[in-house]
């Protein structure tokens, strides 16, 4: 186990950051940290880092206890949104300032400290940059020259705090792969956090989900995607939409439909859908609506549906848009609306 | 919209333009240059021979000497006093924080006079301190000492200043990135903050200096004047003045004006230099 924590508790005066927090990352794992800002996401990574004390519990990184390690020794790699480059020094510096900084004895050979920072310049395809400020490179040359600089001193584990948070979103897309492939053939541990759950879930072999200083889940992408372990999960990954709905002994209530098994308590729920889930059709049973705005995104189609007797926003539908070719719907017409699957939360 | 108007517009805005240029180059010039001038085409009114001698006099050169030895102590004291207040003030988070940033403020907002008279009320004859130090033969008010230690209390901010804004935009990240490479505290401060914060930190010296050497109210109280020992230059410059001597007066008067020129022409060099200094200044300006 590369990073555990044991009961995280952490507040900034009366706002609480982290309670009761507890993770592990196994050796060689890229996991996300996925949650809206404010969620104690970073303060975990920075409290991990050594940055940030915790009011209690307890830190651990390959086993030994770090809680109370400076950041200096606790040998993590930390990477942030602003990349962070010394401004005054070339890319070439940067990335040897963890090894020229060491102490004498532990410092290695000017020759083997130029190998090993041309080496990672490589692997960051920045070798031709290695002269050059940080003033003079782009967003994404410098998250990778952080990045580099980081690997440069062969950390534990590698932290990284938002690191595509300030780019451009195509840079982002081909950022995350590289990062992705960087760490399938290096194997580094890491951690990483972001609010972007398209990042998590693409990245990340695994996947954290915060809200309000606690954890939600954790799972693979697939399991915090199809299997949300609350409503919060759910609304977070993926899009999804509110029903209101009311279990009574045991059956589910949703609007005109016929009513289903469904376990719990009874009282008002909310049904959570993703669009993808939602079945539209002209004839047969379901819950009758009439068709809204129909918007094309790319390759799929979205269709507003207005639910009879639903005061709410109106239903979306999601088609791809071969298949929505086929039967297409006009704005004002009457439709039929079956949920294909659904995921019940007490209401909030 | 013709042609015709927006010339005619155009040209009112140039004229209205001209105007405000003529009226605050006008205002400059003659409350700002037109004085300026006169310190030294009054120093040179009797010649260039006379202005030499006002110079060389023995009485003008101790307080050349002086001055010169009291802002070698008390910027180096307040360079490290600048820097470690605003590493503190814009690196770490503690309670009355704000309290101790409105504190360095202090003697701005002060009038120094009183900040000469605190020191005769802590360190004179009939001060807290006075009867030990009086005990024990260090005489601190009207003497070196009380002049040097007047003078840090006035200079005090200058350089925190300078260095607050700068470092506040630069934010803490790359020193915690120094740490997490395993650099320690004071490594981090050398490679990392110190060539951030240069170009800051020398124009706040510039600054410091500037004010150490031509201090008059604070130093006016804790000096004493006695001639050749206590006197520094803006006293010296009363002096004469008082004796009706102008000549001599503005001659040494034009020294501190050069001063004044050359911690301008810094500046301008400065900033031309490091455009985040032109920034911080203005910040600073601001919060004054």
């Amino acid at each position: 186990m590369s990073i555990a924590v044991q009961s995280l508790n952490k507040r900034f005066g009366d706002f609480v950051a982290l309670r009761d927090v507890s993770l592990e990352v196994p050796t060689g794992q890229l996991v996300a940290i996925l949650g809206p800002s404010g969620c104690g996401k970073t303060t975990l990574l920075r409290i991990i880092a050594g940055l940030e004390t915790p009011d209690g519990g307890r830190v651990f990184l390959q086993g030994r206890e770090a809680t109370d390690l400076p950041v200096q020794q606790r040998q993590v790699g930390f990477v942030f949104q602003h990349y962070a480059l010394f401004r005054h020094m070339t890319v070439f510096d940067n990335v040897a300032f963890g090894l020229s900084v060491r102490r004498r004895r532990d410092r290695p050979p000017a020759a083997a400290i130029r190998a090993k920072v041309e080496e990672l310049l490589t692997l960051v395809q920045l070798d031709s940059a290695a002269g050059r400020h940080p003033m003079q490179l782009s967003g994404g040359q410098r998250q990778r020259v952080a990045l580099a600089r980081a690997l440069a001193v062969e950390p534990k584990v590698l932290l990284l705090d938002e690191p595509f948070g300030a780019l451009d979103t195509q840079v982002r897309q081909e950022l995350r792969r590289w990062l992705r492939r960087l760490h399938e053939a290096l194997h580094f541990t890491s951690l990483f956090v972001t609010h972007d759950q398209a990042e998590a879930l693409e990245v990340a072999d695994a996947v954290i989900v915060m809200n309000r200083g606690r954890i939600e889940q954790r799972g693979t992408p697939e399991q915090v995607y199809d299997a949300p372990a609350s409503a919060f999960v759910h609304r977070f990954v993926g899009s999804s939409q509110d029903l209101p709905g009311r279990r009574v002994s045991g059956r589910l209530h949703l609007g005109p439909l016929p009513p289903t098994a469904s376990a719990g308590p009874d009282g008002s729920v909310s049904v959570v859908v993703r669009p993808q889930d939602v079945q539209v059709s002209r004839e047969g049973t379901g819950w009758p609506g009439r068709v809204g705005a129909i918007r094309v995104v790319g390759p799929l189609v979205h269709v507003e549906i207005a639910l009879a007797g639903h005061d709410g926003d109106p239903l979306v539908a999601e088609f791809e848009r071969e298949r929505y070719r086929a039967d297409e719907f006009l704005a004002g017409q009457a439709v039929l609306v079956t949920l294909r699957r659904y995921e019940v939360y007490p209401a909030s | 919209m013709n042609s015709a108007s927006v010339t005619r517009r155009g040209s009112r805005g140039a004229a209205g333009r001209t105007v405000l240029v003529v009226l605050a180059l006008g205002y400059l010039g003659l409350f700002l240059l037109l004085p300026f001038g006169v310190v030294f085409a009054q120093a040179l009114s009797r010649g260039l021979a006379t202005y030499l001698q006002a110079l060389t006099d023995p009485v003008a050169l101790a307080a050349i000497r002086l001055t010169l030895t009291v802002a070698a102590v008390a910027v180096p004291l307040n360079l490290v006093f600048g820097v470690v207040a605003a590493w503190t003030v814009t690196k770490h988070d503690f309670p009355c924080k704000s309290a101790l940033v409105a504190l360095i403020d202090l003697p701005l907002a002060v009038s120094p006079v009183i900040s000469g008279l605190i020191y005769v009320l802590l360190f004179g004859m009939q001060g807290w301190f006075g009867g030990w130090l009086a005990a024990h033969d260090v005489r601190v008010i009207f003497a070196v000492p009380g002049i040097v230690l007047a003078t840090v209390f006035v200079t005090f901010p200058f350089v925190a200043r300078e260095l607050i804004p700068v470092m506040q935009a630069q934010g803490r990240d790359e020193e915690e990135t120094a740490l997490s490479l395993g650099a320690s505290g004071w490594r981090a401060f050398l490679r990392v903050t110190l060539p951030n914060i240069r170009w800051g930190l020398l124009y706040g010296v510039l600054l410091c200096n500037a004010r150490a050497m031509g201090e008059f109210g604070a130093v006016s109280v804790v000096s004493g004047h006695i001639r050749g020992v206590t006197n520094t230059m803006p006293l010296h410059v009363e002096i004469l003045y008082n004796e009706y001597n102008a000549t001599a007066a503005f001659a040494v008067a034009s020294l501190l004006a050069l001063l004044a020129i050359v911690t301008l022409a810094a500046r301008a060099a400065l900033e031309s230099r490091a455009p985040e200094l032109k920034r911080a200044a203005h910040a600073t300006d601001d919060s004054r």
